[in-house]
């Protein structure tokens, strides 16, 4: 368990002895990583290992029983989601959050606003927004995800695959440097899977972003991740190369199971 | 027009609204002076559901204590004429800004809290200063009420046309403001925060600002109302503060239509026409008034203003459909 890190590029998110308890239970037990710009992690390991705990102490939805998060070095423990968000991190999660009563255009119009915010908010009350430019980045930000078609269709009658795929737009709308992704490709079939990434990574590679990810779906792991972190009862019990991890005995123990690890060879 | 046509939202939110303004435009003209001065009741209770359809239906804030901005409107308004000497307007004006301080100060806590308690607090809140106007008695008279001191112009017995026009004049600037205000970004984002607070938090946007922004507006719409209550009754008691008062305001929004513009209009309409006639045979309007609300919630859930699922329009569809399935289900099993 050696931490294999691109030694190229700065410091963006780094996690130092990361804890949080919930009552008796460690669901974060002392995690430290180091992401550098322009790495794609992928996050993997069993149920209940952490992931998405983590992800939340990340974003600042769930405060840290132990430990530091440092964001370009600034220590964001004491800061809020939106703050964090303002500092770039952008967010999905496993079951895509969106203002589902309201219509695919304008869940994507929230975010713009959220990332222009300040400005359109000091404009303000009662201010009838004539930005032409608003419109053509929402055109432009539904394209990207193909979901200029179901520009008028409110969220909730969208499909997983839609749902996800507007979340992303959502996120990408907030320009953020960092992208977590919790499970990007969770409850999707090998297709979508495959057009999802293919969005995700073009999109991180434009924009130079930083990525970390989560996935069940090895095959989609084993595709992108330039590196893998494994997870198990809150704690990282291994961190290097896909090459690496594939190997990796204890590995294949906790997390792949002999059939995925074949598979994957 | 596309582009007018969306920034405006569909007809149907505003559309029968607008409808009302023009009919009660022309109200003094049409009918006697009973029911302008219906129609002024009318207008006072909507801006009540207008407030309370800023909160709730919009960013999804469920407000049991209206009746708070309502009276400080209300008390503001009087006490400033009758004791300060000032006209009207500026009374009205001075009430709807205490109103916002109010709000300010006690949603500084409020917007922070879990949906039971905010309703609870709100609720309590009123009661807090319902009970305060009963024992201010040197300042309110208590349980007597005070008489507002006006001069003739806007003497409602004088000339009921005029001031009927005074109180339509206010309503009208304070639903422009109020309509402004919902169909601006701000009013997009409120609607994100009602749908999923999370979500909005982690796309940078400040929750708790927000909410205290409407939290405070819909105080300044409220205590519109409570001041221009005071031109059609000419006094004020502590029951400006009264819990009625806010259940009014969720009645009125539940008949027309949560989250639609026009939902507190039309339902201030149906409720005002219904108490007026019934208030005639009985004295218990409210066992009438809640079986209207009980008849809406079954037969148009989305209440009378909407379109769609859940309307009035769509009603008997829905009934037939019921029936026939009814009927279905009764013949693939004759023995049930």
């Amino acid at each position: 368990m050696s931490p294999q890190e691109d030694t190229a590029g700065r410091v963006v998110l780094e996690l130092r002895e990361v804890k949080r308890h919930f009552g008796g239970i460690r669901a974060v037990d002392g995690v430290t990583l180091t992401v550098r710009e322009g790495a794609v992690v992928a996050l993997i390991g069993p149920n209940g290992a952490g992931k998405s705990t983590l992800f939340a102490l990340m974003m600042g939805e769930l405060g840290l029983s132990g430990g530091q998060i440092l964001l370009d070095g600034l220590d964001v423990r004491g800061l809020s989601p939106q703050k964090r968000s303002r500092l770039g991190i952008g967010r999905t999660f496993q079951t895509p959050r969106l203002f589902a009563g309201l219509s695919v255009t304008e869940n994507l119009g929230i975010a713009l606003l959220a990332h222009r915010g300040e400005t359109a908010r000091r404009r303000g009350v009662g201010r009838f927004s004539s930005d032409l430019s608003r419109e053509q980045a929402l055109e432009r930000g539904l394209e990207e995800v193909g979901l200029l078609e179901q520009s008028d269709l409110p969220a909730a009658s969208l499909s997983q695959g839609q749902r996800k795929r507007l979340e992303l737009a959502m996120v990408l709308g907030l320009e953020p440097r960092v992208l977590l992704l919790d499970e990007p490709t969770a409850g999707m079939g090998v297709n979508e899977r495959a057009t999802i990434m293919e969005l995700v990574m073009g999109a991180v590679k434009r924009r130079g972003l930083t990525m970390v990810f989560t996935e069940h779906d090895m095959e989609t792991v084993f595709a992108h991740a330039q590196r893998m972190v494994v997870m198990d009862r809150g704690a990282i019990v291994a961190d290097g190369t896909p090459e690496r991890i594939r190997l990796d005995r204890h590995v294949q123990e906790i997390y792949l199971g002999t059939d995925t690890a074949r598979e994957a060879q | 027009m596309r582009s007018v046509g969306r920034r405006l939202g569909p007809f149907a939110d505003w559309g029968p609204g607008l409808g009302l303004l023009l009919v009660a435009a022309a109200l003094p003209t049409l009918v006697s002076s009973e029911y302008v001065l219906l129609g002024a009741s009318m207008i006072v209770t909507m801006l009540v559901g207008l407030s309370f359809n800023l909160l709730f239906g919009y960013a999804g804030m469920f407000s049991f204590g209206q009746a708070t901005f309502y009276g400080v409107g209300a008390y503001v308004t009087v006490l400033l004429i009758n004791r300060g000497g000032f006209d009207f307007f500026t009374a009205l004006i001075a009430g709807m800004v205490a109103a916002m301080l109010v709000a300010g100060v006690s949603g500084a806590v409020l917007v922070r809290l879990e949906p039971i308690a905010f309703i609870m607090l709100t609720f309590a809140l009123a009661d807090l200063f319902e009970f305060a106007a009963g024992h201010a008695r040197g300042l309110t008279g208590g349980d007597s009420g005070t008489i507002v001191s006006l001069p003739d112009s806007l003497n409602i017995i004088v000339g009921v046309d005029r001031v009927y026009y005074v109180i339509l004049g206010v309503a009208v600037a304070v639903l422009a403001v109020a309509f402004a205000f919902v169909k601006a970004s701000t009013g997009l984002v409120l609607r994100g925060i009602r749908e999923d607070a999370l979500r909005a938090r982690t796309l940078g946007i400040a929750v708790e600002r927000r909410r205290l922004g409407v939290f405070v507006l819909a105080a300044a719409v409220a205590a519109a109302g409570g001041g221009l209550s005071v031109l059609s009754t000419q006094i004020v008691y502590p029951s400006v503060f009264a819990w009625q008062v806010s259940a009014n305001a969720l009645i009125v929004t539940l008949i027309g239509g949560v989250g639609l513009f026009s939902g507190p209009m039309l339902g201030a309409v149906v409720l005002g026409l219904i108490d007026f006639y019934v208030g005639r045979l009985t004295t218990n309007t409210l066992l009438v008034d809640g079986l209207v609300l009980l008849a809406v919630v079954l037969v148009a859930p989305s209440g009378v203003g909407a379109t769609g699922r859940g309307s009035l329009l769509a009603a008997p569809g829905a009934f037939v459909r019921r029936v026939r399935s009814m009927a279905r289900d009764a013949r693939a099993d004759p023995a049930g």
